[in-house]
Order: structure tokens, then C-alpha cells, then sequence
């Protein structure tokens, strides 16, 4: 019983046209949206919100088209670890980048 | 022997899903060192960086940008005729994909061409003379970073092409699942998204921050 459940769990799952049709038209709209906001002067809130909206749109293309939201758990487990050691490698360097002073 | 029900020949589809992800954490790792680069030299030439962005033809990324995103959109599109086992249809999107990758690298060929026609291109004369250090680092970063990400598109679109004969030469009526081909098409799949995702970042970061 348990090698059949283990076998349904891994056949691919296939999602429905509409979805990807609806996930393509948030992406287009969050592309205008990142050109639109670059056009207001927000002096560093401008590379902030670039990069938000940015994240926004890999989110969303991970989440869906990368099938993160179908597949088993343990790939959104690798995903998310590998986003936590970036998000430590780049942050941590960056600061100290900045409070080193002058190289 | 009777076969164990449920196991057959091509079954580690998820070992061959994870194989994929653990490569695409290196893309990451790789393109990474390249966005914390930029990151810091963004902080310390803030000025420099912002009078160089204006250089670049920011309708042309955008269009980039948009063709990038309809090409995730045919892929993930081909992937799922694949899984209802519509061969046929899959192939028509893998073209499409591999068609807007062609449109990409057409538009980054004319970006680079005007550029490099102006002498603004990483060591050029005109660039260590009429530029501050701080700009032509900005134009070091955009030849390396866009440069890469268009040997990706380039190597995914080969990547995609091998898939599409694959797909081509599937047997009539056998199921591309039993076969192991849509294991194939979604890791090219993944391939392609990250290399999407990438843009999505280069993008934002390099036309518009004027």
C-alpha cells in the first residue's frame, strides 16, 4: 500500500493553461509597476523598491512556473535554505563592505 | 522476475529533480558574487552609478524584459502539454520559447553594437577618458553580468533544442511520463526560469536606477 502512494505522490503534476496565463499577466503588470516607480525620485528607496518588486516577480515565477507549489516539500526545504545562506553570504559581506571604510 | 509493481526503468524522478536544484544553487552562488560586486561598488560610486545608467536604452530592456517573461511563460506552457501527453503542442511552445530567446540575444547584439559603436566598452579609450572610476566600473559590471546571463540564454536555448528533438522522436503512443522525457523537460525547464529570474534582477538594477 505504501510503495502505490509513494509512487502517485511522484508522478509530475500538470497545472492548467489558465494559471500560466494569469501568472504571465501579474508579471507584465509588476514589470510596469517597477518601471512606473522607477520614475519617481525616492533617492535609495529607488534600489529598494527595484529589488522588492524584483523578488516579488522571482517569487512568483518559482512558486509557479519552478512548480515549488506542486512539488514535494522538500524542494521548497532546499529553496529556502538556499535562500537563507545567499541572503547571509551577500548581507553580511555587504555590511561590512560598508562599515570598513575606505579599501 | 515478475517487476515490482510501481518501479520501472527511468523511476528517480525526484533524485533527477533535486540534482537539478542542487545546480541551479551554484547558478545562484555564481551570479550572487556578481550582485553583491554591484551591490558594493552601487554604495560607494551611488553618483557614478546613476549618471552611467543613463547610457543604456532602458526600452530596449524593458522589451527584453517582456520577451524574457513570455518565454517562461511557452515553457512552462510546453512542459504541461508534455504531461497531458500532447507532444505535438509541447513542441510548438518549445519553439516559441526558443524563439524569444532568439529575439533576446537579437536585441542584446544591437544594445552591445551601439555601445561598443560609442567606445564604451570595458578598457576603451574613450571610456578612461571621458569617464569617472566609478562609471566605468558600472559599464565593467554590465558587460561581465549581462554578458554571462547571455551565455545562459544561449546555452538554454541549445539546451532547448536538444529537448525539442528529444520530444520530436518520442514513439507514437507511448507516455512521455513512462519514458522519462517530461523529467527531462522540466529540468530544462528549471534551467530556463533561473536564467528568467536573473534578468528579472538585472533589469530593475541596471536601466532604471538613472
Amino acid at each position: 500500500m505504501k510503495d502505490v502512494m509513494e509512487t502517485t505522490a511522484e508522478k509530475p503534476h500538470a497545472s492548467p493553461y489558465g494559471t500560466y496565463i494569469l501568472v504571465w499577466l501579474c508579471l507584465m503588470g509588476l514589470t510596469g509597476l517597477t518601471v512606473a516607480v522607477s520614475g519617481v525620485h525616492l533617492g535609495n528607496w529607488n534600489a529598494a523598491g527595484a529589488v522588492a518588486i524584483a523578488s516579488t516577480k522571482a517569487a512568483v515565477v518559482i512558486w509557479y512556473f519552478m512548480h515549488l507549489r506542486y512539488d514535494k516539500s522538500i524542494f521548497r526545504w532546499m529553496v529556502l535554505v538556499m535562500i537563507i545562506t545567499l541572503g547571509i553570504i551577500l548581507g553580511l559581506t555587504f555590511i561590512d563592505s560598508t562599515v570598513r571604510g575606505p579599501f | 522476475m515478475e517487476p515490482v509493481e510501481g518501479s520501472h526503468e527511468h523511476s528517480d524522478y525526484i533524485g533527477a529533480k533535486i540534482g537539478m536544484w542542487l545546480f541551479l544553487f551554484t547558478e545562484v552562488l555564481l551570479f550572487g558574487g556578481l550582485f553583491l560586486c554591484y551591490a558594493v561598488y552601487r554604495h560607494r560610486y551611488a553618483q557614478d552609478f546613476h549618471s552611467a545608467a543613463h547610457e543604456l536604452n532602458a526600452v530596449l530592456g524593458c522589451v527584453n524584459t517582456l520577451v524574457l517573461l513570455t518565454s517562461s511563460l511557452t515553457m512552462a506552457l510546453a512542459i504541461s502539454a508534455l504531461q497531458k501527453n500532447r507532444p505535438g503542442l509541447s513542441r510548438f511552445y518549445l519553439w516559441a520559447t526558443i524563439g524569444c530567446a532568439v529575439i533576446f540575444l537579437g536585441i542584446k547584439y544591437v544594445e552591445w553594437g551601439a555601445k561598443i559603436h560609442h567606445g564604451i566598452y570595458p578598457g576603451s579609450e574613450h571610456l578612461m577618458a571621458n569617464f569617472n572610476p566609478g562609471e566605468r566600473l558600472f559599464f565593467g559590471l554590465y558587460f561581465s553580468m549581462t554578458g554571462l546571463h547571455g551565455l545562459h540564454v544561449i546555452i538554454g536555448g541549445i539546451v532547448l533544442l536538444c529537448v525539442e528533438r528529444i520530444v520530436a522522436k518520442l514513439p507514437r503512443g507511448e507516455d512521455p511520463g513512462e519514458s522519462g522525457t517530461v523529467t527531462i523537460i522540466e529540468n530544462a525547464g528549471l534551467y530556463w526560469h533561473l536564467v528568467d529570474i536573473i534578468w528579472v534582477y538585472l533589469f530593475p538594477l541596471y536601466y532604471l536606477l538613472t
